[in-house]
């Protein structure tokens, strides 16, 4: 059992106050980009509700039902998401809508990646959603707290430091994955990694689509791909020391944001929510971008009604 | 001091965390389980982490027009939800015996929409091909080998539009 004292430490540590505004910019960002995800796939996502009953694999929370729903109710699904996400976004009722709008986000993200392939890139965004969803994210920035202002507090901070710590871990996770992999720590020689640009260059070849330009051009670069897998090993084995400092957090992220522009540069794999960006705003005290922009616009609302 | 209400507040918060930390890190067993299975949201991140051959197997889309010349059709063809989760969709019907319902699926598909190509493509094939990477990677564009799991003919071309049920592989 840990002692007393150190409970107390990481308690100390894990619920270090937090101004209200953070989170609740984080609800609006995070949100937002989840809604624009979701609005420019309707589509795919009536499409992938009719595809054939026999390849549906449910995974996650889509595994309470074993077959596929119509796909007409998965449509109605679809909307009632993107309902729940604005009021998410607006902070209109929170304490409903909040859990309402992640329940609904993790189902249906869960039902789309229950076709035959899972989609890595999702999982944090799922992750982020959840935590946005079922804590106070709405006590700033939102329709919820109009006219109140509500003082920093722990209650602010943890759901922040809960997603940073579940972002670095994914990348931990993922580490794990390759050296405990059929290649162990050879994975790190860059063999795998440049036989996996090899492949994917193939796939997308010989399946119509739009290939990575650099990946023949790179495949020789047999030291460059050492370099590449030092680097992805050590950016997602060191994830969690990351968490020991706030600039050490921010750094890690700036070279993750980079890792996935690398990844689409070299094998036109996108990583949407990372590459966006979106995924290590929790990093940062957006507050202050949110204060500049509230001073910008006063600024500017003042000089047009002089 | 923290008041009563605060503490039960901060126990409750602290099970939630640990309950997601937890949740993530579980994953990690998959990596010690003879055979491991993938989930969402929580995974074990398998991407990136497999072994390749240097000669590898493919499963994909051809289409000849009346001289006999091959172009490679592309995946929406066989269905929706982007480029990996087709291969896979295909790769499954193959596995299951059904490549010739897939295969007159495709067949339809392009006789509704043709592809851009410089001829008009009659038929279509489902094939899976061995490619060396290295040499394929230095232009050398043909399989090892290949085997032809079904072909189908085009219908004539129909003007209206498919069915959203048939869109998908049947």
């Amino acid at each position: 059992m840990p002692s007393a004292s150190l409970v107390a430490k990481l308690a100390a540590v894990w619920f270090t106050p937090a101004p209200a505004a953070r989170l609740g910019l984080l609800r609006i960002l995070i949100g937002g980009w989840a809604f624009y995800y979701l609005a420019r796939r309707r589509k795919m996502m009536r499409q992938v509700a009719a595809t054939d009953p026999h390849l549906f694999a449910p995974v996650g929370v889509a595994k309470v039902h074993p077959a596929p729903l119509p796909a007409r109710l998965v449509n109605m699904l679809v909307h009632a998401t993107l309902v729940a996400n604005v009021a998410f976004i607006l902070g209109w009722r929170h304490r409903v809508t909040g859990p309402l709008y992640s329940g609904l986000f993790l189902w249906l993200l869960s039902y789309r990646n229950s076709w035959s392939m899972i989609f890595h890139n999702d999982n944090v965004m799922v992750l982020h959603i959840l935590t946005l969803g079922l804590t106070r994210s709405a006590d700033a920035w939102s329709l919820d707290a109009l006219g109140k202002r509500p003082p920093t507090s722990w209650q602010y901070g943890w759901p922040i430091r809960l997603m940073n710590t579940m972002t670095v871990l994914t990348y931990f996770v993922s580490g794990v994955a390759k050296v405990k992999g059929p290649l162990g720590w050879t994975w790190a020689t860059g063999e795998s990694l440049r036989s996996q640009v090899a492949v994917d260059a193939l796939r997308k070849e010989l399946l119509g689509s739009a290939g990575a330009p650099l990946a023949p051009r790179l495949y020789h670069a047999v030291g460059l791909f050492r370099l590449l897998a030092i680097g992805s090993l050590a950016l997602e084995l060191g994830a969690p020391l990351a968490l020991a400092h706030r600039w050490l957090a921010r750094g890690w992220a700036a070279n993750a944001f980079l890792l996935h522009w690398g990844i689409y540069a070299v094998m036109k794999i996108t990583f949407r929510y990372q590459m966006a960006g979106i995924m290590y705003l929790s990093f940062f005290e957006v507050e202050r971008v949110g204060a500049w922009v509230l001073t910008w616009i006063a600024r500017r609302w003042e000089e047009g009604r002089r | 001091m923290s008041s009563a209400p605060e503490t039960a507040e901060k126990r409750l918060a602290a099970a939630a965390s640990l309950a997601m930390i937890g949740a993530v890190l579980v994953p990690l067993i998959e990596n010690w389980r003879e055979k491991p299975k993938d989930s969402f949201p929580l995974s074990y991140y398998p991407m990136f982490s497999a072994k390749r051959p240097k000669r590898v197997k493919l499963t994909y889309l051809v289409g000849f027009d009346a001289a006999g010349t091959r172009y490679t059709l592309p995946y929406a063809y066989a269905g929706s939800g982007g480029l990996n989760q087709v291969r896979r969709q295909i790769v499954r019907a193959v596995a299951d015996g059904r490549a010739d319902v897939l295969c007159a699926h495709v067949a339809a598909q392009v006789a509704h929409v043709q592809p851009v190509t410089p001829t008009e493509v009659i038929t279509v094939q489902v094939v899976s091909g061995s490619y060396r990477l290295k040499e394929f990677l230095a232009g050398k564009k043909e399989p090892v080998s290949e085997e032809v799991h079904a072909t189908a003919t085009c219908p004539a071309r129909s003007k209206t539009p498919l069915p959203m049920s048939t869109l998908e592989v049947a």
